[in-house]
């Protein structure tokens, strides 16, 4: 790969690695190495291909794999063809797959071998709509194109062989990098296109401040749908360095995969160490390879930010914090052991600082600065900060917007309740009925709405179950009736429409909704109920 | 397996088919390779309350450090990993 565009580190960071270190390891995946040469090579191939099949000019490329070969020579790929990557995570239900398809408007899907019964069931919704269907590793795919005659379905063998140093295309500042769905309240996700201004803003900062290099091993913990994964990929290519994606079979508590591959690099939501800290898997020492373990997508527990910081002695651990529509981190705190459990709120640890070249604003309900030491909404401005949603004007307005005491920076509300104490970030809860699970932002709305489709009743509605400062351990579901009503019809139906993470784990029929003083069901009393 | 590793068993089954019932999962047969996860019955949360419903039943502390997911999310590896936890004495 040739360097002909200095604009966006997702595109240079591979090619200048491989350029660097073409006998360097860049990915393990499934058992197998690549070294930056042969992957590169991949990528080319992937690239050439896109582009030659490019019949719609799109700006943006499906990807339905997950954590494969496939899935990470597609995101490459992808962008080295000049597009916007689009990950589809095979793990949904098909009617949301097929709803994301739709708003980002490609007509090129890549996928692979695995994911084939989820391609027929999304080829049934698509209808008659031709697209461009990317089979990497499928070498016959007669029968498909028999049903589906009006695809054009490129098969292994017809992987166009692309150049050894593929001329990386220049694009746009803003054009869209990858596109990322967060759950909205209309039971559509909302989309959220993020530019490559954005993401080489977040690398270049974090390529900066975290020494990582050649030798580093870094895990890859997140479904590339989960904008995580994003640093885990490009901090880890931009550095010349190996990605270890886990397995799903090791996700839940990856202990061993980390010893066994002796990685330096952990990120992992908070919740896949409160696993392993409740296996005995955070035992002193555990993990002497690793160099900086980095949390996001949940409060960190301080008990449990020392217990890793015990495991991993000779790590640096960092508590990162952004929402998506911030480009994965805004702010980071170092943890440290003597100071850092008094500088912990609640028992939860800060957020520490936001990243030098953003501005920050804490506000209230009416949009006007908070005296110091007083809690609001934190507002972000700056190069991470999205534009606006997906075709979505109103959302965008709702979100982005000026504060007229602040000059005419747009804002971008983050819906975080924080205050700033010792020149600290602290975060306080959601303003919202938002919560988070597994790290997964989940507008509670989203899932009344299926409930009130699933049960044919207005009166259904759904409550966090533990809360514990915007941190969730899953749903409740009250729905108005009794027992009559089909409990296990109401689950199937959830089932069929939302991600696992969102499915109500209880549901509760009663006769008695209340209803607080605007006449709007309570999930402030239905809370209290749950907890008892 | 031994009498306490047959309780065990037979106590994870009956969760397992508790939960399939409440959640409207078609049933499976659940035999020593039965794979919790992969079966789509319980997730991690799912897993660590199994976890602690066992503890409290046989009044254990399970201990998984040496182990992966993929060795104690099954049936078999499941009462195992606790039969050789409650043999190293991690008992409370």
């Amino acid at each position: 790969m040739q360097i002909v565009c200095e604009n966006s580190l997702l595109l240079t960071g591979f090619a200048q690695s491989l350029q660097r270190f073409p006998e360097h390891n860049a990915l393990v995946v499934n058992g197998n190495t690549y070294t930056y040469r042969n992957f590169g090579q991949l990528i080319s191939n992937m690239a050439t291909t896109i582009l030659e099949n490019d019949k719609l000019s799109d700006t943006l490329v499906a990807l339905l794999s997950s954590k494969s070969l496939t899935a990470y020579a597609g995101v490459l790929g992808i962008l080295a063809s000049g597009k916007g990557y689009v990950p589809l995570n095979p793990k949904f239900p098909v009617e949301r797959i097929y709803k994301m398809l739709q708003l980002s408007n490609s007509s090129i899907i890549i996928t692979d071998r695995e994911n084939l019964p989820l391609l027929r069931k999304l080829l049934c919704l698509i209808g008659k709509e031709s697209m461009t269907i990317i089979l990497t590793d499928v070498e016959d795919a007669d029968e498909l194109s028999q049903c589906y005659y009006w695809h054009n379905f490129i098969t292994e063998e017809m992987i166009s062989e692309g150049p050894e140093f593929y001329d990386i295309p220049r694009v746009r500042e803003d054009a869209i990098a990858y596109l990322m769905f967060t759950s909205g309240s209309t039971g559509t996700p909302k989309g959220v296109p993020v530019s490559h201004r954005n993401a080489s803003s977040y690398l270049k900062y974090m390529f900066s401040r975290y020494d990582t290099d050649g030798n580093d091993r870094f895990s890859q913990a997140f479904e590339l749908s989960f904008d995580l994964s994003v640093h885990d990929m490009f901090l880890c290519w931009l550095s010349g360095a190996c990605l270890y994606p886990v397995p799903d079979k090791y996700l839940m508590a990856p202990a061993k995969f980390i010893k066994y591959n002796e990685l330096t690099i952990s990120f992992l939501v908070p919740s896949v160490a409160m696993f392993m800290s409740r296996m005995k898997m955070l035992k002193a020492g555990m993990f002497p390879s690793l160099h900086y373990s980095f949390f996001c997508g949940e409060p960190l527990n301080s008990a449990l930010a020392e217990k890793w910081q015990e495991a991993a002695p000779n790590a640096i651990v960092e508590n990162l914090y952004g929402p998506t529509e911030a480009t994965v981190a805004i702010s980071h705190y170092r943890w440290h052991r003597e100071e850092s459990q008094d500088e912990s709120l609640n028992g939860i640890v800060p957020l520490g600082n936001i990243f030098g070249s953003h501005k920050n604003c804490i506000v209230d309900d009416d949009l006007k600065p908070v005296k110091a030491d007083n809690s609001g909404e934190l507002c972000l401005a700056g190069p991470q900060i999205v534009d606006g949603y997906l075709n979505s004007p109103e959302k965008t307005r709702a979100n982005f917007v000026i504060i007229s005491e602040l000059g005419d920076d747009i804002w971008y509300r983050t819906g975080d309740l924080v205050m700033i104490k010792e020149n600290c970030l602290h975060y306080m809860g959601r303003k919202d009925d938002q919560v988070k699970i597994l790290g997964h932002r989940v507008e509670l709305q989203e899932i009344d709405y299926v409930l009130r489709k699933a049960s044919g009743t207005d009166m259904a509605i759904s409550v966090p179950l533990s809360v514990d400062y915007g941190d969730v351990g899953g749903i409740a579901a009250f729905i108005y009736g009794d027992e009559k009503n089909d409990e296990s019809k109401i689950m199937r139906y959830c089932r069929k429409y939302l991600p696992d993470y969102m499915i109500p784990q209880k549901v509760y029929f009663i006769d008695n909704m209340p209803l607080n003083s605007n006449g709007k069901i309570d999930r402030l009393k239905l809370i209290e109920k749950v907890k008892g | 397996m031994d009498k306490f590793e047959l309780a065990v068993k037979e106590f994870v089954i009956d969760h397992l088919q508790n939960k399939m019932i409440k959640q409207d999962i078609a049933a499976h047969e659940i035999d020593d390779s039965f794979n919790f996860i992969e079966s789509g019955i319980v997730d991690s949360m799912g897993f660590l309350e199994l976890m602690t419903v066992v503890e409290k039943r046989f009044k254990i502390e399970i201990d998984f450090e040496d182990y992966d997911p993929s060795e104690f999310t099954y049936l078999y590896g499941f009462v195992d990993c606790i039969s050789r936890s409650k043999r190293s004495g991690s008992v409370k």
